[in-house]
């Protein structure tokens, strides 16, 4: 799996389900086939802020990829395309995200501020739905905040910052916090478009993700521009474009950076 | 200097006795205009030479005999025309009159005249103010000479003719000159137009103008347009689809596709129509046959002869004379000598004088019969004893009609007169047998039902006009003036509410009563107190003032949301009105709302050139909407939905429902992509959702869309003839092939191949169309291709079929020849599916009927050529188009017997390799071809809108 020589790659998967784990990694080694890569398995996490930051600490390559364990990268093209975008100083890579934040969620500043296309594939649904939050006439978008199903980071963002274990102790907003965190640091984080990715499940927004969401807000609430204490608003609805596609191909046919731009002005014209 | 002409006016033979007056076409001499578009030396006798027979019996060319190939320019040729039709005894000529914006064309010949003197023959003119187009149709398509108007215009041109109507010889009725326009209903604000007319002709010291439409293209009172009276104009205002019988048609050229009428029945059709409220002159055509100008899509009436003729005039005369007293006793022979269109009464090879002997002794008979002072003449027992029958002669004339029954008359007018007489003595039973032996003899039931039906109306027999109404309709459902005539009857019997309701039904009407028809409409619902049919006719019907009004007012009261149409319709009113209505500013947008009308938005070549539209159409100048008629979860549709702005699902709403959601949208331009442009995709029209309406629909039905402002086509389909002839009104082109988005080529496969069953590797010929929607014929012709070649199998798509579906789809392919061994098939429901299925295809197959070009294109991307047939029918031809496109013209049969296509199929299939090389060298121009080019396309498309939207600003301004 992992070469002796030094990987170029870390790939960092927090996962207890043998089975989605093993999926991912051959999906992983079909990706990063040809290039020097290790595959870091955390199987006993406290948080996924802690599997990372220990993922962080055996990782040997220079780009970092945190990945949960129920996605699908549906694009042979994948490490090259993220390779590029890194040598553009990008220090961060998400799927979806946004330019601003206001809340303890990525969507928090509106539709006008989000980026990013994911496709899904909910249990129990037949079809795969297309969800386009926003796209930029660029393959790649600056960022503050990223949300966490696949992040790639560049050495320098993991040299510059870990993830914060100790605020984001379970399975929320560590991904928002580290992204904004990168950003407030002066790093660069952006959104890609050009490669398609399934996410298996979605998310869920329970009373942890409440509690977590208050903390990620009092810990920014100078960067946020709130009062520590004040009552939260409701969650906004996440606003996309949303489409069904009978199986991955036909969803594939349709990504192309054309349509998703085109879809993604629609997306912004709905909104209004 | 000629001596002083006698006016002719003054010195008739009599008063009672018709004028006819023949059109006259002053062409056949060359001009600098003809000799740019056409070449040198260009006239009208170009086209008549050419002209070749397309079916069996068919009477072309036409070749002249006394006068020669004549040209205008010498003067004797005008006078012996003229002496010519003097000894016919017509009356005088038409000249049409050529003026466009101030210039004259084809004036020579009519300014000779004029300044000589010669010939001393009455004429009168009729402007012609149609665009001269390259079809010879007037159309806005391929236009030489476009007829605008300008400002001032009306003034302009009256006093361009004044010298013309000053003259002696120029007709008169009751001492005003006779002046004909050729389409009032293109000309703007004419009433005004009139107006001015009339006051240039009392300056210029005539006592007024008695001005004359023709009915051209609409059946319509011509004092809503400031005319004094009409006049019919066959062969046009004919309901085609009724009348023609091309199955009668034997041995056609391949390329044939016009219409054949029968002169007779022509003849009868207008004998039988029901005289207007209005005045409106009768007319005749001796012959008709366009061949000459149109080529391969002609107007063709067949069987005329001189006998026919003579038995027309006849009929026109005495009908004239019924319905016209003293100068007003006009009528109109369509026409002179209009050789390129087969009408003329010229002397020709075929018949010499006889249609001008024909015309004498018509007019002979008639002098002579109104010189006895009576129309009864022993030489026409029918006319004696109708004439009897009209004077209330009964007992005589029942004796008359029954006298000619026993010497074998089976004339179906005399049964009908019986009838009539059987019903005035209340005979009711008797009444019914001799109307149903009227029927029973006749060539044309339903019409010759419907003119009982109307004889009784006419005599108030309302429960005769019913049943033969109801039985004519029944008939021929397509007898529109049926139905309006049952309305009426129901109206006199106090049904109104059934009588809006039947009429209700044809205010979409592909007819020239519509416009009859929606003011009945808005009678009956004045009558009702029902505002809402009232508001929704009157909407349909603003092209007349009144009713235009009347929309407005309503529009007022029902709903005061629509400030933008309340606006552009009082611009509207306002410029019909002199502006009497205070000026709005049109206001232009920074972004047009465009919404798509689609039927059901699955895989189709619609969807692909829709998806590219929406994808490659700037978004800063458009917002794009979907209405999706039919519901689908397809990738098309998913497609679809994630490009367009909005989206909304009009599937199950009526016209009320459709509005709402449409107008929610503000939607600027709203197109018609639905196949066929159904009547049913008129709900969403009907109302005028949008300011502007618009349709791309193929084969465009555009008579079926009456609340279509404009009709598009692109680059591709305006060059088929097919289109001309499918389409009544010149559309606007868009300047560019269409171009589709097709699903890339280089996604790795699926491992939920389409692909169901494959048989071992062999030649493989393929058609992905839907394999329901194969015709007999397609079968049959792939029957043979696969008995000649032995080792080819045929793959098919069974889309969605059920398995059912499927084994009696190959029970019924064995029974032709075809066994399921032959046959491997995918179950493709997309293009991206049906990429994939043609992926070890050898040559495609296009059926032999419907529209085949998504899987046709999809093949070529693959590498794949497809036989196709030009000769078939429109939809077949879209394929073949395609592949013409992209030089694959080794693909395409062209002959109408599937000999050839079979013949080519085998031919190239037996050379593989040529086949494959084909299919690949079609792949390569394809990617580099227009019809990939999606940005191109939608710039084009755009720039369409934008001058259509435009010009709706401009004529709102």
């Amino acid at each position: 799996m992992s070469t002796t020589a030094t990987p170029s790659w870390s790939v960092i998967i927090c996962s207890i389900d043998a089975g989605k784990y093993a999926h991912i990694v051959q999906s992983y080694e079909r990706l990063l086939a040809g290039r020097r890569f290790e595959i870091i398995g955390i199987h006993d996490a406290r948080s996924l802020a802690e599997a990372y930051n220990r993922g962080i600490a055996r990782a040997r390559g220079d780009s970092l990829v945190f990945s949960h364990d129920d996605i699908l990268i549906l694009d042979d093209g994948f490490a090259g395309k993220i390779e590029q975008h890194l040598a553009k100083g990008f220090d961060l890579i998400g799927f979806a995200g946004a330019k601003a934040v206001s809340d303890g969620y990525w969507w928090s500043a509106g539709p006008a501020q989000q980026y990013g296309a994911v496709g899904h594939a909910p249990p129990g649904l037949p079809q795969l739905s297309l969800h386009v939050y926003g796209i930029d006439d660029v393959a790649i978008s600056p960022a503050q905040v990223i949300d966490g199903l696949c992040m790639v980071a560049a050495r320098r963002a993991v040299d510059t910052l870990q993830f914060d274990a100790e605020t984001f102790d379970h399975f929320h907003l560590y991904d928002l916090d580290y992204s904004f965190s990168l950003h407030q640091r002066g790093l660069r984080v952006g959104v890609v478009h050009d490669i398609p990715l399934l996410h298996m499940s979605v998310g869920s927004f329970g009373a942890h993700w409440q509690e977590h969401r208050q903390r990620f807000v009092r810990k920014h609430a100078a960067a946020l521009g709130r009062v520590a204490d004040a009552p939260l608003p409701e969650p906004l609805k996440l606003r996309a474009r949303v489409a069904l596609f009978d199986d991955a191909q036909s969803l594939r046919r349709f990504w192309t950076h054309a349509n998703l731009l085109r879809a993604g002005l629609a997306m912004r014209r709905m909104q209004r | 200097m000629p001596s002083e002409p006698t006016p002719h006016s003054t010195v008739l033979p009599s008063q009672a006795m018709p004028r006819s007056i023949a059109f006259y076409l002053p062409q056949f001499h060359p001009i600098p205009e003809n000799d740019e578009w056409w070449g040198k030396g260009f006239t009208e006798w170009r086209n008549v030479t050419r002209a070749e027979p397309l079916f069996e019996g068919h009477d072309q060319p036409r070749r002249p005999a006394d006068l020669g190939y004549y040209d205008l320019r010498v003067p004797e040729i005008m006078e012996q025309q003229a002496a010519l039709a003097r000894e016919a005894g017509i009356h005088g000529f038409c000249y049409y009159y050529y003026w466009f914006a101030g210039r004259r064309l084809l004036e020579k010949p009519l300014d000779r005249m004029l300044a000589s003197g010669t010939p001393d023959f009455p004429f009168c003119l009729c402007w012609a103010n149609e665009n001269w187009s390259r079809r010879w149709d007037g159309s806005e398509q391929e236009v030489l000479m476009r007829q605008e108007y300008g400002e001032d215009y009306a003034r302009r041109i009256i006093r361009d003719m004044l010298p013309f109507l000053q003259d002696a010889r120029y007709i008169r009725v009751d001492g005003k000159p006779l002046l004909l326009v050729y389409r009032v209903d293109i000309i703007p604000d004419c009433a005004a137009m009139t107006d001015i007319w009339r006051e240039e002709a009392v300056a210029a010291g005539l006592p007024g103008l008695y001005l004359v439409r023709v009915e051209s293209f609409v059946e319509l009172d011509p004092q809503a347009y400031g005319f004094d009276a009409a006049t019919e104009f066959p062969p046009h205002l004919l309901d085609k689809v009724a009348l023609s019988d091309p199955k009668t048609i034997l041995k056609q050229h391949p390329k044939f596709s016009g219409f054949v009428f029968d002169y007779e029945k022509i003849a009868q059709h207008y004998g039988n129509k029901p005289a207007p409220d209005y005045k409106r002159f009768k007319a005749l055509v001796p012959s008709w046959d366009n061949t000459a100008r149109k080529r391969f899509n002609p107007y063709v009436l067949r069987r005329a002869s001189p006998e026919l003729y003579k038995s027309w005039l006849n009929q026109c005369l005495r009908e004239t004379c019924r319905r016209f007293k003293g100068e007003e006793r006009l009528l109109f022979i369509n026409a002179w000598n209009e050789w390129a269109e087969g009408c003329y009464l010229e002397p020709d090879e075929k018949f010499g004088h006889r249609y001008l002997e024909a015309t004498r002794e018509a007019h002979a008979q008639m002098a002579s019969e109104l010189h006895s002072g009576t129309q009864r003449s022993s030489h026409d027992p029918l006319g004696f004893a109708v004439a009897l029958f009209d004077d209330g002669q009964l007992e005589e004339a029942y004796s008359r009609f029954l006298s000619m029954v026993e010497a074998g008359e089976r004339n179906p007018l005399v049964f009908v007169y019986l009838g009539l007489i059987a019903l005035s003595s209340a005979l009711p039973d008797d009444a019914h047998t001799f109307f149903q032996h009227a029927i029973d003899s006749s060539a044309d039931r339903a019409n010759t039902m419907a003119a009982i039906a109307q004889r009784c109306l006419e005599r108030d027999q309302l429960a005769f006009a019913e049943t033969y109404f109801s039985a004519a309709v029944e008939a021929q459902p397509t007898l529109i003036g049926g139905f309006v005539l049952l309305a009426e009857v129901w109206e006199r019997q106090g049904r109104l509410r059934d009588a809006l309701q039947l009429l209700g039904s044809f205010t979409q009407a592909e007819s020239s009563m519509r416009p009859a028809i929606l003011a009945r409409i808005i009678k009956l619902a004045r009558a009702l107190g029902d505002t809402s049919s009232e508001y929704a006719a009157s909407l349909l019907a603003r092209d007349f003032p009144d009713s235009h009004a009347r929309a407005i007012e309503l529009m007022l009261s029902r709903d005061t949301t629509r400030a933008a149409d309340l606006r552009a319709e009082a611009q509207r009113f306002a410029q019909s009105h002199g502006n009497q209505l205070q000026q709005m500013p049109a206001q232009p947008v920074a972004r047009l709302r465009v919404g798509f009308v689609l039927g059901l938005p699955d895989a189709s070549s619609t969807t692909l050139r829709l998806e590219a539209l929406l994808r490659e159409l700037d978004p800063q100048r458009f917002e794009t909407f979907v209405f999706a008629r039919g519901l689908s979860s397809s990738e098309s549709t998913q497609r679809l939905f994630l490009l367009a702005d909005a989206w909304d699902n009009l599937c199950g709403l009526d016209a009320d429902a459709c509005d709402a959601r449409i107008r929610a949208h503000a939607i600027n331009i709203l197109i018609n992509l639905d196949a066929y442009a159904s009547l049913a995709a008129l709900d969403v029209f009907s109302r005028r959702n949008a300011p502007l309406q618009v349709n791309w629909s193929w084969p465009p039905r555009p008579l079926a869309l009456p609340c279509i402002d404009h009709l598009l086509v692109d680059a591709l389909s305006a060059s088929t003839d097919n289109y001309a002839e499918l389409c009544c009104e010149a559309p606007a082109v868009i300047e560019h092939l269409p171009a589709f988005a097709l699903p890339a080529l280089d996604l790795p496969s699926s491992s939920a191949s389409p692909l169901r069953h494959t048989a071992p590797r062999g030649l493989r010929l393929a058609c992905l169309e839907a394999a329901e929607l194969i015709d007999q014929r397609s079968w049959q012709a792939w029957a043979r291709i696969l008995a000649a070649l032995p080792e080819a199998r045929l793959r098919l798509n069974f889309s969605d079929l059920s398995a059912t579906a499927i084994a009696s789809l190959l029970s019924q392919l064995a029974s032709l020849g075809i066994e399921a061994a032959r046959i491997d098939h995918c179950m493709a429901m997309d293009s991206g599916a049906l990429l994939e299925a043609w992926q070890d295809v050898d040559l495609g197959l296009c059926p032999l009927s419907g529209d085949s070009s998504l899987p046709t294109l999809l093949g070529l991307q693959q590498g794949v050529g497809s036989i196709s047939s030009t000769a078939v029918t429109p939809w077949t031809a879209l394929s073949a188009g395609l592949i013409d496109q992209l030089g694959g013209a080794a693909l395409i049969a062209h002959q109408a017997d599937d000999e050839d296509y079979v013949a080519l199929a085998v031919q190239l299939a037996s050379d593989v390799t040529l086949a494959r090389e084909l299919g690949s060298a079609l792949r390569d121009r394809l990617q580099d071809s227009a019809l990939l080019d999606t940005a191109g396309f939608a710039e084009a498309f755009a720039a369409c809108l934008h001058a259509l939207w435009q010009q709706k600003l401009e004529g709102i301004a």
